[in-house]
């Protein structure tokens, strides 16, 4: 019973921070990143959550009205793991997290990146599988998730990904068959090489997608 | 062989005497022995203990040493000691203590579970020392405690449940540890409990126990600063002895319940950085006693009760003596809404009202001239409007003034001088037209700011004859003449008269030594930038940007050793700025703005060798350090019923370039350094030396004559977040360094003669076409153009792209492009000098707006931290 009304608590609690806001939203969203990782060199230093917006930020670029559209962090030794607030950023462009040492899996919220472009986390240490809400990524162009240790299958619906120009998701441990219809005709198979349980291209009218061995 | 007496007697005595010493030790009863013990266990001084001579026969007469009539020892008690000990454990031949207090003794270690045996003890006080460990449940087996005082430790652990026993207890003070956990509710049982004092734990947290508004006894409850939350209940109403409730920043929600116009004993209601909710209780009038009223920061909607003021309206006796103890009312940093009453006015005491940071409105009443005794007055960050009362003359002591971003549209009445304490006063953002009286300022004024509202006229020389100003900002208005004398204020630290209509030449600088900022942008002032500012030796900003000032590049400048800032974009600055003979030493310039000039001639090297501020790209890493955090103005000042000091940053009100837009910023962070000298007539090869900046975040040649090759030292420039060289001529290939730069989130090199395979990879493969369009040599992604076999060393990630995918068509870049344009001069699109349209500062006084505000709350809120 107490324990329902400390969980009652928390939630009134949480709802009234949540309520006033607007104010920093997309900064709340970048500080919660930089509350999860380890950020040996300082990079995150200048992320002063009590500026009004995050754009004098190093690393984060914004629209003229004050919207991140770019995060670049690209070699950054940071470690630790992405954080579901991220989603929030709903005018990034460009996430650039590769070669770092992230852990941890691809929230499901970065499906709501509406105006993503490009998904850099290639060289990281990823793991959990990949997300199928990323195919609510309309804009995204570039996906590139290769060298961590996701698994799981590749979700089918990324090919509705139609501006997606380039996936590359080798060197993990991805397992089933990797879908070639839609956007995925185009990609060859550099794309997916270097995932030992990757069992090849989907025979389609032959072998449903999701009938694997291990998977 | 006959014996040497005087040997015998020395042998005898070498042996005998350390042994009539130990005897000695014992010639004390135990107590004393026990005591004299932990006298020698101690580490620190004990100068102060040195009538604790073991060779009396009893302890009773030593330094902080009570017996009772059979001598046994009752009290232990010292205080304000260099001991560097532990709480004695040796406690059995003193069991007859009743109070040991060992306060800031500087004493380590845990509290001994040995002093569980001491059972006559009733007051137990280990206050300021560094204990450590937790709060033995032993404690709570001494029945006849009624007072335990452990605050100002290093304590963790919980609260222990057994607390419940100490049935006697009056005072419990545990603040400032490191206790977590939750309060238990056996504190309920605690029936003669006075004070409870647990405030400063961050870590305790979970629900107030209901139980403890069963301590009707109950005349202090502080738990400030932990992490306890849930709802004040109606029960808290039960508290009739009740004079200070002190809840502040902590997880409180819900409302103030109606009931606590129940606790007619309330002197202190702090409630404030809570989520309380709802409205202020109208009930609060009852509370005959209130001194303070401490609510900011909070979630709390409504109208500010009017009971509140209306228990003075009465006129009636009874009713002025119900609220006239008021000394503090402290509603800021809340969504309270309409007017002021005015009958919180009638409380002569008041000496602070805090409201800054609502959406009130209404006019400042005029019964605000009863104030006599009136310190501070801060309404800033509402919406109040129309004038400010003549009558306002009448609260002599008012020292701090705060109106900033209100509605306030008259012009001030009367002469401010009258006021003759004032040292702050802030008009700033609101909607006052015309002329202002500033002929008769009072005579101490520290702070005076009237920037931002619609003020014109020249600015009186008597300004100058303020003496102890340090702030002076009439930043954004129209003001049309600068007084000579300006340049005469020796004290002045800060000098803003950005924006306005100032005509003329900027005037001579001789007593200037502590003017730190300079900031003179975006006026009509001409002729050269005057050679005295080399006086102003403490000079770090100096911002004269889109002014119509001439002459050559002022290389007197390297007098300047703290310049940080330079700003000399949009004048008619013509010349060379220096060859390889010319000497620069500007070794803390971090941040240089050149741009929209009329300079010619070579990028000289030696300017940018000694730029040391901007070379060190690994500093360690110090935390984050703003410009300007090192100074503050001071002064003494009221915080509700005690003195404080008051401390401020200095804002930094400037523009800079970031990224391609313009955007004014409060706060410089100490590693923004940047370089823009685009838009010039600048011709002759990029110096390599550039590439030892490694600290630079920003570099800008555009639109300029520069030839050559991008120097490949541009790859140690690990730090660079946006790099323009667009509209020059530049040659050759891109150096395949520049993959390195992955800090780097714009690239404009358009408009120039560079040749061969765009480099791939890493941030590469982010740009876009705009980054390159109109060098026709450039191939390979993201250019439609593939690089023959001869060209591609590296083949572009496969697989291939498609034209229509990166073109103009498709575009998303140039979106991107679009809407900055709207705040500023974005590089690199041939949309070449953008004057200063109207448009554009409408849009950066947004944003100041924006930061300002912000500003004021941080500045606020570093205040208050002082009561807490």
């Amino acid at each position: 019973m107490r324990a329902m009304f400390h969980l009652l608590t928390a939630f009134l609690l949480l709802s009234t921070l949540l309520a006033p806001a607007n104010a920093n939203l997309e900064g709340d969203a970048l500080y919660a990143l930089r509350r999860s990782v380890k950020d040996p060199n300082g990079v995150l230093e200048s992320w002063d959550p009590t500026l009004v917006d995050p754009c004098t930020w190093f690393h984060v670029t914004c629209d003229s009205d004050n919207r991140v559209t770019r995060l670049d962090l690209g070699n950054a030794k940071l470690s630790g793991s992405l954080v579901p607030e991220l989603g929030n950023l709903e005018r990034l462009q460009y996430l650039e997290l590769y070669m770092n040492n992230l852990t941890g899996p691809i929230p499901k919220e970065l499906g709501g990146l509406r105006s993503l472009v490009s998904l850099d986390l290639y060289h990281n240490s990823l793991t959990g599988s990949i997300p199928a809400s990323l195919s609510k990524l309309s804009n995204l162009k570039f996906l590139r998730l290769n060298s961590n240790n996701l698994t799981g299958k590749i979700p089918r619906e990324l090919t509705k990904l139609g501006s997606l120009k380039i996936f590359d998701v080798s060197n993990n441990d991805l397992c089933g068959t990797f879908p070639t219809s839609g956007s995925f005709s185009k990609f060859s198979e550099e794309s997916f090489m270097n995932n030992p349980r990757l069992e090849g291209p989907e025979l389609m009218g032959f072998v449903r997608y999701d009938v694997g061995g291990s998977c | 062989m006959p014996l040497n007496p005087w040997i015998t007697l020395f042998s005898f005595l070498t042996i005998i005497l350390p042994l009539l010493n130990h005897f000695v030790a014992f010639a004390v009863n135990p107590q004393g022995e026990a005591l004299f013990s932990w006298k020698k266990s101690l580490n620190g001084s004990t100068v102060a203990l040195s009538n604790w001579d073991p060779s009396d026969e009893t302890p009773c007469g030593w330094l902080g040493i009570t017996c009772n009539i059979n001598e046994e020892v009752v009290e232990l008690e010292l205080r304000y000691l260099d001991l560097y000990g532990t709480v004695p454990t040796n406690l059995t031949s003193l069991v007859s203590l009743t109070k040991v207090v060992l306060s800031s003794t500087n004493l380590t270690g845990s509290i001994p579970r040995e002093i569980a045996i001491l059972h006559e003890l009733n007051y137990l006080d280990l206050r300021d020392n560094a204990l450590t460990g937790k709060i033995p449940s032993e404690i709570c087996n001494l029945l006849k405690l009624q007072e335990i005082h452990l605050n100002s430790n290093q304590l963790e652990g919980s609260i222990p449940v057994q607390i419940g026993n100490l049935t006697s207890l009056k005072r419990l003070t545990l603040f400032e540890n490191q206790l977590n956990g939750e309060i238990p509710n056996t504190i309920g049982n605690l029936k003669n409990l006075l004070m409870l004092r647990a405030g400063r734990n961050k870590n305790l947290g979970g629900l107030i126990p209901r139980e403890i508004w069963n301590c009707t006894e109950l005349t202090m409850l502080g738990l400030t600063h932990t992490s306890v939350l849930g709802f004040l209940p109606p029960s808290l109403g039960l508290l009739k002895k009740l004079e200070t409730i002190f809840i502040g920043s902590s997880l409180l929600s819900g409302q103030i319940p109606p009931e606590i116009g129940n606790c007619t004993a309330l002197q202190n209601i702090y409630l404030h950085e809570n989520s309380l909710t709802g409205s202020i209780p109208k009930s609060l009038e009852n509370l005959k006693s209130l001194r303070n009223l401490v609510l900011w920061k909070n979630s709390l909607v409504g109208t500010i009760p009017s009971e509140l003021g209306n228990c003075k309206e009465l006129s009636i006796p009874l009713a002025i003596s119900k609220c006239q103890n008021l000394e503090a009312l402290d509603l800021s940093e809340n969504v309270l809404t309409g007017n002021i009453p005015r009958g919180i006015f009638q409380f002569k005491k008041l000496k602070t009202i805090y409201l800054f940071s609502n959406n009130l409105s209404g006019e400042v009443p005029r019964e605000i001239g009863n104030l006599e005794n009136l310190h501070n007055l801060d309404l800033s960050l509402n919406r109040i409007s129309g004038n400010v009362p003549v009558e306002i003359l009448g609260c002599r002591n008012l020292t701090y003034l705060n109106l900033q971003s209100n509605l306030i549209t008259g012009n001030f009445p009367g002469k401010l001088s009258g006021l003759v304490l004032l040292q702050f006063v802030d008009f700033s953002d609101n909607l006052i037209e015309g002329t202002w009286p500033l002929h008769v300022l009072p005579q101490h004024l520290v702070f005076f700011s009237i920037s931002r509202n619609n003020l014109s006229g020249e600015i009186p020389s008597s300004i100058c004859d303020l003496n102890f100003i340090k702030y002076l900002d009439f930043s954004h208005n129209h003001f049309s003449m600068i007084p000579p004398c300006l340049g005469n204020m020796s004290d002045l630290i800060n000098l803003e008269l950005r924006n306005n209509n100032l005509h003329g030449t900027i005037p001579k600088f001789v007593k200037c030594g502590n003017l730190r900022n300079l900031k003179l942008a975006d006026n009509q002032l001409e002729g050269p930038l005057p050679r005295s500012l080399v006086n102003c030796k403490k000079l770090e900003i100096l911002d004269v940007a889109n002014n119509k000032v001439n002459g050559t590049f002022p290389h007197w400048l390297v007098n300047l050793p703290e310049l940080r800032v330079l700003l000399l974009r949009s004048n008619n600055f013509h010349g060379s700025i220096g060859n390889h003979k010319t000497k620069f030493s500007l070794p803390n310039l971090r941040i240089i703005d050149l741009s929209h000039n009329m300079f010619h001639g070579h990028l000289p090297s030696n300017f940018f060798k000694y730029l040391s501020a901007m070379m060190n790209g690994n500093m360690d890493s110090d935390g984050l350090q703003y410009m300007g955090d090192d100074y503050y103005f001071v002064w003494g000042r009221y915080f509700y019923d005690f003195y404080s000091y008051y401390y401020e940053n200095v804002t930094i009100d400037v523009t800079i370039g970031i990224k391609g837009n313009y955007i004014d910023v409060v706060k410089i962070h100490t590693r923004l350094t940047t370089i823009d000298f685009s838009n010039n007539s600048f011709k002759g090869e990029i110096p390599k030396v550039i590439g030892k900046l490694g600290s630079l975040k920003g570099l800008n040649f555009s639109h300029n004559n520069l030839m050559g090759h991008i120097p490949i030292s541009f790859g140690n420039l690990t730090n660079l977040e946006w790099l323009d060289l667009s509209s020059n001529k530049l040659t050759g290939n891109i150096p395949i360094q520049l993959t390195d730069l992955t800090s780097l989130a714009i690239l404009n090199l358009s408009k120039n003669h560079l040749v061969g395979l765009i480099p791939q990879g890493k941030q590469f493969n982010t740009f876009t076409n705009a980054s390159y369009s109109g060098n026709f040599g450039l191939c390979g992604f993201p250019l439609t153009k593939t690089c023959g076999n001869d060209e591609g060393q590296q083949p572009p990630p496969s697989p291939t792209i498609q034209e229509d995918d990166f073109g103009f068509a498709n575009g998303f870049h140039w979106k991107v492009v679009l809407l900055g344009y709207g705040c500023g001069f974005m590089f690199g699109l041939g949309v070449g000098y953008l004057v200063f349209s109207s448009e554009k500062t409408k849009c950066l006084l947004n944003i100041i707006y924006r930061e300002r505000r912000n500003k004021v709350r941080r500045s606020k809120k570093n205040g208050h931290g002082r009561i807490n």
